[in-house]
């Protein structure tokens, strides 16, 4: 915070106020609403990398495929204070999704001794962040504020939390034996997806944005730029809860399943990775 | 229609031969008579009009071609240098007339404009038209010399030698020796030109003398129009005199030469063009021609008129000391020429404040490049101090002024002085002598001789004095230094402008009117005295106030000369999308007007079809005016037009007018090195595209509000815009500042 302070003071100290007149039509105020989209490839990347798998429900079955797409929106407020310099709010609602927490699991059948191995593979999960990140705009070639090429840079506060639905769960045998597909009982979806304890992520998030404003009317324009964002979730805000591990032998060593710990890691790998995207949105201006 | 015209012509022709113009009030050359559609029409309009067969140039590099010749000739013609119907064209017509007697298609298709620049020059292009300017009238001797260039140009149309020097540098500009083979191709159609306009002057029974002096007039036209002594003595009257030491004691020779290197020169050396010329000429054996065929007192006429641009010229460029010469050269036929002296008003006022800003090289030739008699002027003004050269100013401008006391801009050009020497610390009326210099001088000679013969009967005072000089302090002594006035017992030759104000001394008027100056400086000192001393808080409110009055003109109503565009691509400048966007910045205007509520008056380059010739002047006086505020880099200067000035303020019935200037480019580059680089960091390289293709698009934009009323430049504003340029974005940045000069001042 004290980053941006100085940040602020710095660019308030300097702004230049050598043109009288700025603004588009001289209004300063700038209202955005914006839809932000990208391709995933930086998690698709990595994801591949740990041969991880991503089920996605398809009609009544999973199958192994990437989300094309992540997706949000983000309102922002801006106010310039020349024609090179603006300090604005923004918020934004991201969409997103990541592996659901499958797992293998062998169990030994009863009278026969016969190993089974089973993969239960649980839908990806969707994921819902929340940011509110103010930001200061500056242009570093001309003096067109709000309209024209801005830089924007932001240090702000994301909250990540799992979706609540009713996640699809499929039981595959591993070897073949299609014989007793049906869940342990010690797998239980309700306690592996525990909302309470995966409870929500806090990221710090640092943005910059090279974003194009194009007037189109007297007070409206349109927006459209890419964005890197940088989530960083650090262990001081998101505690892991004190759980219990899932195992495997005998069925004393396993009280319950329970994922919360890796899948909160797993949030905050998926948030660090979400990098770049593009927006296209319309600006009114007042 | 023809028939019409010519009947016209018959009538109005002689009316023209035997005006006059009145030199002693002279004013600058104006266009007449209808406006020709070269100047009227746009150059698209022209381009699409242009049907005629280019032969061996593909569609493309016709296209090329036709926006080549219309756009940069358009930029010719709407220059604001450029008149068309005003006496010298009208003459320079008539010599052609003449030429082209056995000719009349090419009679019909060419047009004749006169373009007011010291180049001496003339050029033909090949939509048929010729431009001349005063500054070669300026340096003719006859009308022969006038009738050869004309049919030197007559024929590059004729032989149509812009098209295939258009050709052949298409075809060849990628070879490496190209530019010493355009050279020789260039020269090659020169030498062509020239003999075909020695057939047409023998035809014409033009000199044949006149062919050689011509290629004279060409090589010493950085020359001044004439080589006369520039007397020691010029500046020196009753009250003022210069010693003879501030003059070079030596001639500085002209150093061009006939047989100069011309290996990268578009024409041959003078004495390759004369030879060619005297081989075409032996081919005549009855060769007997005159050097006055139209009106020789014509000539005289229309020359003295170039020689009175080239001064108003000189003034607005800057090269004060040139029009200083060639108002010397002129003053003696024209005495009582309040022209003249206005202009000298004008030179002498630029010297001074180019001195003062410290740009006196900027007017005065360095020593290398001092030839023939005028670097006797320009040798003077460099030897000034600060002191000397303002002193010498205002003993100029202050003569012209007691002269002319009703005229308005010569009180302003005085006044202008008045103020800039009062800002001038060192320059203090008590530093000045209340003798002249002769009077000094014999003073100081009758002091030296009393000391002497005090010396030898008064020792033991001479011992009292220096008792006395010995018991002052440090401080004593520097006072001393400091509130000297000049006195009897020194005296120097080089401070010979501490003599030069003794009868201004006792003229009260002036007096008053330098206190009047010195104590609105004194005032100003004390403002600036006094925010220096005040908070950083209450500084900064202040500069912000000033910053802010500086726009607040309180403007409702405005003359608006067309937006100036010029659009760069990467291929360079792009003349079809200047005018594009010239059309965009103008409709902007006109809707940001009527949204702010600000009257405005088109002097546009494309409505002169409509508004003609009246248009055209004003548009052409706005745009001299514009460019000598520039040159000064004054927020205040005394415009050489200043009665047309006024007039186009009576006419407007508003003072303020405003000029857009504007730089576009638009070269977006995506380098193959830079994407490749970019690959290896992935997530950048969308941004690395973005940036490319959207910063590409850059444009300056400048304001300029000038007062006709105050001859200043009120404000001028640049805006930077980094992003591709929009309709809306072009009616806001308009508006803006629209509604910004329309604020009344607090």
């Amino acid at each position: 915070m004290k980053l941006v302070l100085g940040l602020l003071f710095f660019f308030l100290s300097t702004g230049s106020f050598a043109q009288n007149s700025y603004g588009y039509f001289g209004k300063k105020n700038v209202l955005s609403a914006d839809v932000t989209g990208c391709a995933p490839a930086v998690y698709w990347f990595t994801r591949k990398n740990h041969s991880s798998h991503n089920y996605r429900k398809s009609g009544s079955k999973l199958v192994d495929r990437n989300d094309l797409f992540d997706g949000g929106i983000n309102l922002t407020y801006c106010h310039f204070f020349s024609g090179k310099f603006g300090l604005g709010m923004e918020y934004g609602l991201n969409f997103s999704s990541m592996a659901g927490p499958s797992t293998f699991y062998m169990t030994t059948a009863y009278g026969t001794g016969n190993e089974y191995g089973f993969e239960i593979r649980h839908e990806q999960l969707k994921l819902q962040s929340m940011t509110f990140l103010p930001k200061i705009e500056w242009s570093f070639l001309g003096e067109q504020f709000p309209i024209g090429i801005s830089n924007q840079f932001g240090v702000g506060f994301t909250t990540t939390k799992v979706v609540k639905k009713d996640y699809l769960v499929e039981v595959v045998s591993v070897n073949g034996n299609e014989n007793n597909l049906t869940l342990p009982n010690e797998y239980d979806p309700s306690k592996i997806l525990n909302y309470e304890n995966i409870n929500s992520i806090k990221s710090i998030t640092l943005l910059y944005a090279f974003n194009v404003t194009t007037p189109v009317a007297r007070n409206l324009a349109i927006n459209y730029g890419i964005r890197y964002t940088l989530n960083i979730s650090p262990e001081l805000f998101n505690d892991n809860p004190n759980e219990y591990y899932y195992g495997y032998g005998t069925s004393d060593e396993v009280e319950y399943f329970s994922e919360s710990g890796s899948i909160r890691n797993n949030i905050r790998s998926r948030k660090l990775v979400s990098i770049i995207a593009l927006n296209l949105g319309v600006s009114y201006i007042f | 229609m023809n028939t019409l015209l010519r009947l016209a012509l018959c009538i109005l022709l002689p009316a023209g031969l035997s005006a006059q113009t009145d030199f002693d009030r002279y004013q600058t050359l104006q266009s007449s008579g209808k406006i020709p559609d070269d100047f009227a029409k746009q150059a698209a309009a022209k381009l699409e009009a242009d049907t005629e067969d280019r032969e061996g140039l593909s569609r493309s590099e016709e296209e090329q071609f036709l926006e080549l010749i219309h756009y940069g000739i358009g930029e010719i013609l709407h220059s604001g240098i450029c008149v068309y119907g005003d006496p010298v064209s009208d003459y320079v017509q008539r010599v052609a007339n003449h030429l082209l007697a056995d000719m009349p298609d090419v009679q019909k298709k060419l047009r004749f404009y006169t373009i007011k620049s010291n180049v001496a020059n003339a050029f033909s292009t090949d939509q048929g038209i010729v431009f001349v300017t005063t500054g070669l009238i300026a340096q003719l001797t006859d009308e022969a010399q006038l009738a050869f260039v004309l049919a030197h140009e007559i024929s590059h149309f004729t032989e149509k030698h812009v098209v295939q020097t258009f050709d052949w540098n298409l075809r060849n500009y990628r070879n490496s020796d190209h530019i010493e083979q355009l050279s020789i191709y260039s020269k090659e159609k020169e030498l062509s030109a020239d003999e075909i306009a020695v057939a047409m002057c023998y035809k014409a029974g033009y000199s044949d003398e006149a062919i050689f002096t011509t290629f004279d007039v060409l090589m010493y036209s950085y020359l001044p129009f004439d080589e006369v002594e520039f007397p020691k003595t010029y500046f020196n009257n009753d009250y003022f005199y210069v010693p003879e030491l501030f003059f070079p004691d030596k001639k500085y020779e002209i150093k061009a030469e006939e047989d100069y290197d011309d290996e990268y020169s578009s024409h041959p050396n003078i004495r390759k063009r004369k030879d060619s010329a005297r081989a075409v000429i032996d081919n005549y054996s009855d060769w007997g021609g005159q050097a006055f065929i139209i009106d020789q007192e014509e000539f005289d006429r229309v020359r003295t008129i170039s020689r009175f641009e080239s001064i108003r010229s000189d003034v607005i460029d800057g090269n004060y000391p040139d029009a200083l010469y060639s108002i010397f050269l002129l003053e003696k036929r024209f005495p009582e020429s309040l022209f003249l002296s206005r202009m000298k008003a004008h030179a002498w006022y630029g010297l001074n404040l180019f001195k003062e800003n410290n740009r006196i090289s900027d007017a005065v030739d360095r020593t290398a490049d001092l030839e023939g008699e005028i670097a006797a002027l320009h040798y003077f003004i460099k030897k000034q101090s600060k002191l000397g050269l303002a002193t010498i100013a205002l003993r100029q401008i202050y003569e012209i002024h007691t002269r002319y006391p009703e005229e308005e801009d010569i009180t302003l050009i005085y006044n202008r002085l008045l103020e800039t020497i009062a800002s001038n610390k060192r320059f203090k009326l008590e530093k000045f002598s209340e003798k002249t210099f002769d009077e000094a001088a014999l003073a100081y000679q009758a002091h030296q001789d009393s000391v002497a013969n005090a010396n030898a009967t008064h020792v033991s005072d001479t011992v009292q004095v220096e008792e006395a000089t010995d018991k002052l302090t440090k401080y004593d002594r520097i006072r001393n230094k400091k509130t000297k006035e000049v006195q009897v017992a020194e005296f120097d030759s080089t401070e010979f402008y501490l003599y030069g104000l003794s009868d201004l001394l006792q003229n009260q008027s002036f007096r008053d009117d330098f206190a009047k100056w010195t104590k609105k400086q004194e005032e100003l000192d004390e403002e600036d005295e006094r925010i220096s001393n005040l908070s950083y808080r209450e500084q900064a409110e202040i500069r912000k106030q000033r910053i802010n009055n500086e726009s607040h003109l309180g403007v409702t109503e405005v003359i608006v000369v067309e937006p100036t565009v010029m659009t760069f691509t990467r291929q360079g400048l792009d003349r079809a999308k200047s005018e594009e966007l010239e059309a965009l910045l103008s409709d902007a205007i006109d809707y940001s007007a009527e949204n702010v509520k600000t009257n405005i008056y088109h002097i546009d380059k494309r409505t002169l079809e409509k508004e003609g010739t009246d248009a055209f002047n004003y548009r052409s006086t706005l745009m001299a005016f514009l460019n000598q505020i520039v040159l000064e880099d004054a927020e205040a200067v005394v415009p050489v037009d200043f009665q047309q000035l006024q007039e186009i303020e009576a006419f407007y019935g508003s003072s303020k007018v405003m000029f857009t200037l504007v730089e576009h480019y638009q070269r977006p580059y995506i380098s193959v090195g830079g994407a490749f680089g970019m690959l290896f960091a992935f997530p950048a390289f969308p941004l690395y595209v973005m940036r490319q293709i959207f910063t590409a698009n850059s444009m300056q934009t400048t304001f300029i509000v000038l007062d006709l009323h105050n001859a200043s430049a009120e404000y001028a504003n640049t805006i930077y815009f980094s992003s591709p340029v929009k309709k809306w974005y072009l009616r806001s940045q308009v508006f803006n500042f629209l509604h910004d000069i329309q604020q009344k001042p607090q």
